[in-house]
């Protein structure tokens, strides 16, 4: 297994779904994971989680959309867990799987997307970057493959997502000669709004994973943490400006 | 009433300029529209009425200052990239209605870079690729209404006022395929044809003379 021992790394939008399963993987191999959460309970529970299985784990509440409280939890991070290895920038926004028309958009849908998806990397990026120097760290930017392809129903999502691409792509280049590693993960994952989509037809499932070739949809823990995991560890010492698309084979055009 | 119409915006920018020229010389008559691009209702009133093509163009020269992106502060970050998206964002919103009734097409330019990154330019990658994505997004949920959209990407060399200038020597990385590569020239061949074609949307073509292969 990958190991991770005692970097620390911080991983924002890990009170649930595809955030949490990463920490999990992350502590799993040895890391410290910094979660970063908008409400302390749900942070706290998956700290618990993560102790309980034998690893390392902080909880920091913390609303990304607000660069204050941004700046305050990465300071508490780096005094109270030590210099930070990695980030791993999950966050999404809570309007990521409304359908959106552009035609009739309101007022506040890019404001909601930029500023959970987008502006954070701004943010994290700057405020981590002497860390990940100093550490020749890694920076990752969970994506999608509708940053790549676009989406029908999902059209500022998607271009939050590209514009991560595009981010990552030049501060891979820029960040390189530091020593730093920035990569994209494009998962094709359970998430808790699947769950519920799943919840209420019992077609769906089968629908959908038979779409995957692997005939499944991965699970954040045991499928998706690891490769960001790898995307952490000295064994990814050579990756940098890529999008890994971890989707059981359901995307081969890519 | 009014003709159909093509409209260019961005030709307060070097390069929506030359989109303008460009379509000119294929004989394709342009409306260029100079309005507040921060201001929906402002872009929605410019592209009101007939409209059977928009070719977004704007190439803010905000965009092409180098810099390191630690040292890149809050405002910086909003004017290079996010006011860039929302602004394309508004040109999109307001296109809808009168290329639905038109059946018609939009063009959106899309510089390679957002496609390769470039160091000291990350937020121009940033804007870069977040238009492209959304004009895809954008083909995709219109293209039952009769609208097609596409990208043209120009590399970066033909944005800059000095394409030697040593400060882009990250962005201007190898070779041109096609030595003798007249971007012009092909602005004034691939802009008409997306335009009419009603064959091809959310499709995306580098004007860069052979540089960018990975499409």
């Amino acid at each position: 297994m990958t190991s991770l021992e005692s970097r620390i790394i911080v991983v924002t939008g890990a009170g649930g779904g595809v955030g949490r399963g990463i920490a999990i993987a992350l502590a799993d191999r040895g890391a410290v994971a910094a979660l970063l959460v908008r409400r302390s309970a749900t942070g706290d529970r998956v700290a618990s989680e993560i102790v309980a299985r034998g690893g390392r784990a902080e909880s920091f509440e913390c609303d990304v959309s607000e660069p204050d409280q941004l700046r305050v939890a990465i300071a508490r991070v780096e005094a109270e867990l030590g210099p930070i290895h990695s980030v791993v920038h999950n966050a999404i926004s809570g309007r990521t799987s409304q359908k959106e028309h552009l035609g009739g958009l309101d007022a506040g849908s890019w404001e909601a997307h930029a500023s959970v998806g987008l502006r954070p990397c701004y943010w994290l990026a700057r405020l981590t970057y002497r860390s990940l120097a100093a550490q020749a760290g890694s920076f990752v930017v969970l994506t999608s493959v509708d940053g790549i392809e676009g989406d029908e129903d999902l059209p500022l999502y998607s271009t939050v997502k590209g514009a991560q691409r595009g981010l990552v792509k030049s501060l891979a280049r820029e960040w390189g000669p530091a020593g730093i590693r920035v990569n994209c993960l494009a998962p094709l994952a359970v998430t808790p709004a699947l769950e519920r989509a799943i919840a209420l037809d019992d077609t769906l499932l089968p629908r959908i994973s038979g779409l995957v070739p692997l005939g499944r949809f991965g699970d954040p823990v045991t499928d998706i943490g690891p490769a960001a995991a790898f995307l952490c560890s000295d064994e990814a010492r050579y990756v940098t400006g890529q999008t890994l698309i971890v989707s059981g084979g359901r995307y081969t055009a890519l | 009433m009014a003709r159909p119409r093509t409209v260019v915006v961005g030709t307060t920018t070097p390069f929506g300029q030359r989109v303008a020229r460009a379509l000119e010389g294929a004989l394709i008559a342009v409306t260029a529209i100079d309005v507040d691009l921060d201001d929906l209702a402002a872009v929605t009133d410019a592209l009101a009425g007939d409209t059977d093509a928009v070719v977004y163009a704007h190439v803010d020269p905000v965009c092409l200052e180098p810099c390191a992106f630690v040292d890149v502060d809050p405002m910086q970050w909003d004017a290079a990239c996010e006011r860039q998206l929302r602004m394309f964002l508004h040109v999109v919103q307001a296109s809808y209605a009168p290329l639905a009734r038109s059946n018609g097409a939009m063009v959106c330019v899309s510089p390679t870079i957002g496609l390769q990154g470039a160091a000291g330019l990350a937020m121009f990658a940033a804007v870069a690729e977040g238009q492209r994505i959304l004009a895809k997004s954008a083909a995709r949920q219109w293209a039952n209404d009769g609208i097609r959209v596409n990208i043209v990407s120009p590399g970066i060399q033909d944005l800059l006022a000095d394409p030697n200038d040593a400060r882009f020597v990250d962005a201007r990385r190898g070779r041109t395929p096609i030595s003798s590569y007249d971007t012009d020239a092909a602005l004034r061949e691939v802009l008409p044809y997306l335009l009419t074609t009603r064959a091809l949307t959310a499709l995306t073509i580098p004007l860069d003379g052979g540089q960018v292969t990975a499409l």
